[in-house]
């Protein structure tokens, strides 16, 4: 069964919804009302100490759960690598190197205009909704980087994001807020789990459930990670890179 | 010890500060007197800033650029993270072992620390890729809000029980932190430690990586196994999230945990040890200290 924890998620199944996430970008992008096409890369969480003193100079740390039910997984989160139009895509400067980079499982070059991969279960996908007519350009500035990681405490996905000016400030200071990067300590922009959480308790149905009555009555795995990560992020993004953008 | 007597001990832990004015920021350049205080360990920087500023305002060179929230401090060219509790930031920037004062019957002579914790002010240049800005209102009480929303929330899968506190409890909370009220403080906090939402599911903990800025979050199963009979110890914890760190099950080898600037024994129940030694935010701060 397909995230048993939802809308929780274990480090395992945000692994899951992360791949799922970077390769159906193009369909995301379609079922919410946007021209824009984000790309995002899964990366593993590494990370340097930095003291010399003790010989340890590298540590992935597992977030690892004593109860039997978890094992310690290697963490990933999601990095947003190019950004713009379909045809136009800018690509930001990064933080980490590409080593780290964790290329989707069909292995291929994520690109906008590749097809879908013959994968059944965008069977199960619901059809993009019609784009409704262009809105007037939106004043919020795009971050130059967007980092998804699991929230440990929270159990759902956090977006952090920041501007390459210092002086850009978001739009949506209720729901937007300063957090320390979970890997550099770094002061980013993020979206505070605890809005998120109960917004996606309602989406159950349309996370878990069958859409449609032509579908097959079970559900792919990675259509219901897809679809996850396509509600939550419906549920930040006109905060993070604002509303359809011309 | 009791319970009440280690959480007043927690309490009344302090650390002795020394505060000098940056000179970059002095009106003139003579001499002029440092400022010393007590700051509680539990407590945030914010909270003494606006007795530090009038102290230094008859010296500011700028007072309409140098206010009281563009104010930071530094330690060692370190900008302080002010949603840091204050014994965290000194504990964790200077890195300090505590094993070292048990031979000694005077303090002072073996601490590789030198106190008071000598802090420079500054207004210029707010270092806003390492700190949150000061200037939203109600920086401070927001962010210590959303922490203790988060304790509450790792703790029972909700933060109902925060959420359920009366205005006057919540408002009491945060301005007992800021007047130092032992009794008031707990009064209301036994209520956040103990909801009637039942046992809590994972203890709220953040863990200090030496010589950095990275903090690890790591809700705490408070037992072993799901049968409640084997409480998690902090070495145990430990050696599952740092194994680099914290290499065997047995003992520390390379670096001790340290709370509230103290050495606490490796097989100290979690769930004990956060009954005692919470911090005004509902978590567990473990910093790191390495083996010299």
């Amino acid at each position: 069964m397909a995230l048993p924890q939802f809308p929780a998620l274990s480090p395992g199944d945000f692994a899951n919804c992360a791949h799922a996430f970077a390769e159906h970008q193009e369909w995301v992008q379609k079922c919410l009302p946007d021209t824009r096409i984000l790309q995002f890369r899964v990366r593993r969480m590494e990370t340097v100490l930095g003291h010399n003193e003790c010989g340890v100079t590298q540590f992935g740390g597992p977030n690892s759960w004593s109860t039997t039910d978890e094992s310690p997984e290697q963490e990933v989160y999601l990095a947003m690598v190019s950004y713009g139009n379909q045809h136009n895509g800018k690509r930001p400067h990064t933080t980490k190197g590409d080593d780290s980079d964790i290329l989707p499982h069909h292995h291929q070059e994520y690109s906008p205009d590749c097809e879908d991969d013959n994968d059944n279960d965008n069977d199960a996908l619901p059809p993009p909704h019609k784009l409704p007519p262009p809105a007037p350009k939106s004043k919020t500035p795009m971050p130059q980087e967007i980092h998804i990681f699991r929230s440990p405490n929270y159990k759902v996905p956090v977006v952090y994001f920041r501007y390459s000016s210092d002086l850009a400030t978001p739009d949506y200071l209720d729901v937007v807020s300063q957090a320390e990067h979970p890997l550099t300590g770094e002061i980013w922009w993020f979206i505070h789990p605890c809005n998120t959480l109960k917004a996606m308790e309602v989406m159950e149905a349309m996370v878990l459930g069958n859409l449609q009555p032509e579908e097959p009555l079970t559900t792919g795995q990675r259509a219901v990670e897809a679809r996850y990560m396509l509600a939550w992020w419906g549920l930040v993004k006109d905060a993070v890179i604002g509303p359809l953008h011309q | 010890m009791s319970l009440a007597a280690v959480r007043r001990a927690v309490w009344d832990g302090s650390i002795p500060c020394r505060i000098d004015l940056d000179p970059s920021e002095c009106r003139s350049l003579e001499g002029i007197d440092p400022y010393f205080i007590t700051i509680p360990r539990i407590s945030y920087l914010p909270i003494i800033i606006p007795k530090v500023y009038r102290f230094f305002e008859p010296h500011l060179k700028d007072t309409a650029r140098a206010q009281q929230n563009s104010a930071w401090f530094e330690f060692e060219n370190v900008p302080l993270k002010w949603h840091w509790p204050v014994g965290v930031l000194f504990d964790q920037t200077t890195g300090r072992d505590p094993s070292h004062l048990r031979h000694s019957r005077i303090a002072d002579e073996d601490d590789d620390v030198k106190l008071p914790w000598s802090l420079s002010l500054r207004f210029q240049n707010f270092p806003t890729k390492h700190l949150m800005r000061l200037d939203l209102p109600n920086a401070c009480h927001d962010a210590w809000k959303n922490t203790v929303k988060e304790a509450d929330h790792v703790r029972n899968g909700n933060p109902n029980t925060f959420m359920s506190l009366s205005r006057g409890d919540s408002a009491s909370l945060w301005e007992a932190i800021c007047t130092h009220d032992f009794e008031i403080f707990w009064g209301i906090n036994e209520k956040l430690l103990n909801p009637p939402s039942g046992p809590i599911k994972f203890i709220p903990c953040r863990i200090y990586i030496p010589s950095s800025t990275r903090v690890i979050q790591a809700p705490c199963p408070p037992y072993i196994t799901s049968s409640d009979r084997d409480p998690q110890t902090l070495g145990l914890f430990l050696h599952n999230q740092l194994p680099q760190l914290f290499p065997s099950r047995r003992s520390p080898m390379i670096a001790r945990p340290v709370v509230h600037g103290a050495i606490v024994p490796w097989t100290a129940p979690v769930l004990e040890l956060a009954q005692a030694a919470v911090h005004a935010d509902g978590f567990l701060h473990i910093t790191i200290a390495m083996v010299q």
